[in-house]
């Protein structure tokens, strides 16, 4: 039943129909959670099992996802979908910063996860979250739209412990600020094959 | 694999055309010749009314053993229903005539060979990197090229010797 | 007091005076309708579109260096994620390439299975290209029924090779696992009602006024143009060349069975559309041929765990979903390639874009870009 019944986990036992009791941050992260919009990141083969998800049989709309928009202005979540190579992290790290706060990073299959399958090749990016903050990872090659919808659901459950208080360590802004000063070695070394092919990606 | 309909041999045609050294094979349907000479190749695969080759279909490069480059074309003729492949060796100085003046499909294949191989084509329309950034400044498909092979998936291999050095550089500062 | 009124100038001046420039936009790589990470730069002139130029190689990820330091069973699972809405069409390339330079014979009924997966994989691809498509053109419902037809597909693939997308279920010698018997009534069942399905999608859809308005005389891509720029699959088909390789160079069974190509007038998106629709058709009934005379006996013949070719070089070619896809290897006696490279369709139709889109407006592109059916996998390797 909706909100305003009472039925709610944050109800104390003698709550009044109509009336609800419940904290601000509850509140707006179930705002927050069932209404992900995703930012269409799709790349390569993974794309299409986002677009199954997305279809009749496996349906994300009834999370709320159905919406994917093409502008990163209008979405909430950019689940990263596919290889990413060294002159397409440059475009992804822009995307990522044109998204209005606050905002997640799902990364898809083993591609986007830690270079996957062309791990070896001159031109991958190993991982997309040597360039972003990813917050759920979803292992597979493709995952299966229920591994998708697997990691969304995560994805829910971890808005679900966010916080408006901005002292707390789940405050819904955590990890997004300006990061450590010096980046990891593993990082500069990406930073330092992408530059050889001609890519800044420190911009 | 595939069975071609029409298997003509070519080897009179060739003889006679051909002023210059050239090797054919009639049963696997491959021509050998020095890269220099493909400009008159060309003029007698579209002029010749027993060839008729308009389609090509395929254009690519290979290094051999001993580093010399080769460029491979693949040809059909869509009306008589035979194929032929033309092997060219590249000479020294990497320069090869190119085919856009007769088949439009060479325009993007040589841009790529260009990029994977730094094989520079003469008389292409506009001969850039089509894959890579123009500012890389190797060719990957070069055998002079090495990619790192990762033995397992928790070795990195090459990049983790890199990412020690990184390592000592900062530990030395 | 009456003040005269002057005229502004401006309608003194006549269209020709009025300075303009072209418009140039990036369609970027980041794009609901570029099907993957393509980026064009069209040159306009308002809405009428001059030229394009489409730079690729955001999906570049080097398959070719890579696959020569693999060996030949682990470079099909590699070159699947090429094209992957053919998966099994890349993986039947890798497969015959390494074959023809192999001594083996590949049993009668894995070829009949090969073959039914390699129809069953187009019709897939070509539902797949029908829901972008539609999609691409402002409609929204052609999307899920398309997709609810490839689900039905796509369990049988996973009925037979386990994955949904991406099989590594075509070997050198035959196939992985042979097809039971729940796969031969799932495909009874799927083949009974898939020509009265597209019956219904063709009512939903080709039809429509508005489609065929978008669609007819949109893009038209002459004879000679399509052979002279190495276009192939649909495209050429549509611009009215006869050639398919399951015809005219064939390979596998494909001699034994009975079907025949459509061939396009105008080389227009409409052409381009009807031709996809009637290959689905042709598709089915290849495969209610091969299931009908499925033989007995072994899906593969023995291979050494690690497979050696005999020296040499061999162009191998089959007609997939987008077009022709080759392959030419060269083998220098070892388990690695010496040299693979993968003559992809989607590569030369693109280059065509430019060809089919002048004079044409930016709706149009879109539209276009989707009859061409482009895979970006494909296009940059």
């Amino acid at each position: 039943m909706g909100l305003i019944d009472g039925h709610n986990i944050n109800a104390s036992p003698r709550s009044i129909p109509g009336v609800t009791l419940t904290s601000l941050d509850w509140l707006i992260n179930v705002a927050r959670r069932n209404s992900l919009w995703p930012l269409t990141m799709g790349l390569a083969c993974c794309a299409i099992e986002m677009i199954c998800a997305s279809a009749a049989r496996f349906d994300i709309s009834r999370f709320g996802m159905e919406v994917f928009r093409p502008s990163p202005r209008q979405a909430d979540v950019m689940i990263v979908a596919g290889t990413v190579v060294y002159k397409m992290a440059a475009r992804v790290k822009r995307i990522y910063e044109q998204m209005p706060e606050p905002k997640y990073v799902v990364s898809m299959g083993s591609c986007a996860n830690s270079g996957g399958i062309h791990a070896d090749s001159y031109g991958t990016l190993r991982g997309i979250d040597k360039i972003l903050p990813v917050d759920v990872y979803i292992p597979g090659c493709p995952p299966r739209p229920e591994a998708l919808l697997h990691g969304l659901t995560t994805l829910q459950r971890k808005i679900d412990r966010q916080t408006l208080r901005r002292d707390a360590p789940n405050y819904v802004l955590a990890g997004h600020g300006p990061g450590p000063g010096k980046l990891s070695p593993e990082v500069a070394v990406e930073l330092m094959a992408a530059a050889r092919l001609g890519i800044d990606l420190t911009k | 694999m595939n069975r071609v309909s029409a298997q003509t041999d070519f080897s009179g045609v060739f003889r006679e055309a051909f002023s210059f050294e050239h090797e054919y094979d009639p049963a696997a349907q491959v021509l050998r010749l020095e890269a220099e000479h493909l400009p008159q190749a060309f003029k007698l695969f579209t002029e010749d009314s027993r060839l008729k080759l308009n389609y090509l279909r395929d254009m690519t490069a290979k290094e051999g053993p001993e580093g010399q480059l080769f460029t491979v074309y693949n040809f059909v003729s869509l009306e008589l229903k035979h194929v032929l492949m033309v092997i060219a060796r590249v000479s020294e100085d990497l320069v090869v005539p190119t085919a856009t003046s007769h088949w439009d499909s060479a325009d993007w294949m040589e841009r790529e060979a260009y990029d994977m191989f730094g094989i520079r084509f003469a008389g292409h329309p506009d001969l850039r990197r089509i894959y890579l950034e123009e500012t890389v400044d190797f060719y990957p498909l070069r055998k002079s090229f090495k990619l790192d092979e990762v033995p397992n998936v928790g070795d990195l291999g090459g990049r983790e010797r890199e990412l020690a050095k990184v390592k000592a550089k900062e530990e030395k500062a | 007091m009456a003040v005269k009124y002057e005229q502004p100038k401006v309608w003194d001046l006549r269209w020709d005076d009025l300075f303009t420039e072209d418009l140039v936009l990036n369609v970027g790589p980041q794009h609901p309708s570029t099907h993957g990470v393509l980026r064009l730069v069209v040159t306009s002139d308002g809405e009428v579109i001059k030229d394009i130029e489409p730079h690729l190689g955001f999906l570049h990820r080097g398959m070719e260096k890579h696959s020569e330091i693999k060996e030949y069973r682990q470079i099909i699972p590699l070159w699947e994620r090429n094209d992957y809405l053919s998966a099994m069409h890349m993986g039947y390339m890798v497969t015959s390439a390494a074959e023809s330079l192999m001594d083996i014979e590949v049993p009668r009924r894995a070829e009949y299975i090969r073959v039914i997966m390699l129809e069953l994989q187009r019709i897939a691809s070509h539902l797949f290209w029908f829901a972008s498509f539609a999609l691409d053109s402002g409609a929204v419902t052609p999307l899920f029924y398309a997709l609810k037809e490839r689900e039905k597909i796509v369990d049988l693939f996973e009925l037979a090779s386990g994955a949904r997308l991406l099989y590594n279920y075509i070997r050198p010698g035959g196939v992985r696992r042979d097809i039971d018997a729940e796969f031969m009534e799932g495909l009874a069942a799927f083949l009974k009602h898939f020509n009265r399905y597209l019956d219904e999608c063709e009512q939903l859809y080709s039809g429509n006024a508005i489609f065929i308005n978008r669609a007819k005389n949109i893009g038209v891509l002459s004879r000679e143009a399509a052979i002279n720029l190495g276009v192939s699959g649909p495209v050429l088909r549509g611009s009215g060349v006869e050639w398919d390789i399951r015809k005219h160079e064939p390979y596998s069974i494909y001699p034994e069975l009975n079907f025949d190509i459509p061939i396009g007038e105008n080389g227009d998106v409409l052409d381009r559309y009807n031709v996809r629709f009637y290959e689905m058709r042709m598709a089915a009934e290849i495969v209610r041929q091969a299931m009908d005379g499925l033989p007995e006996g072994d899906y593969v013949t023995k291979v050494p765990p690690s497979i050696k070719t005999k020296q040499g070089e061999v162009y191998v070619r089959q007609e997939a979903s987008r077009g022709e896809l080759g392959c030419y290897l060269v083998s220098d006696g070892g388990k690695n390639p010496w040299r693979l490279h993968v003559r992809p369709p989607s590569f030369l139709n693109l280059g065509a874009l430019a060809t089919m889109c002048r004079g044409y407006m930016f709706a149009d592109l879109i539209i276009i870009l989707g009859s061409i059916d482009i895979v970006l996998g494909d296009v940059d390797k």
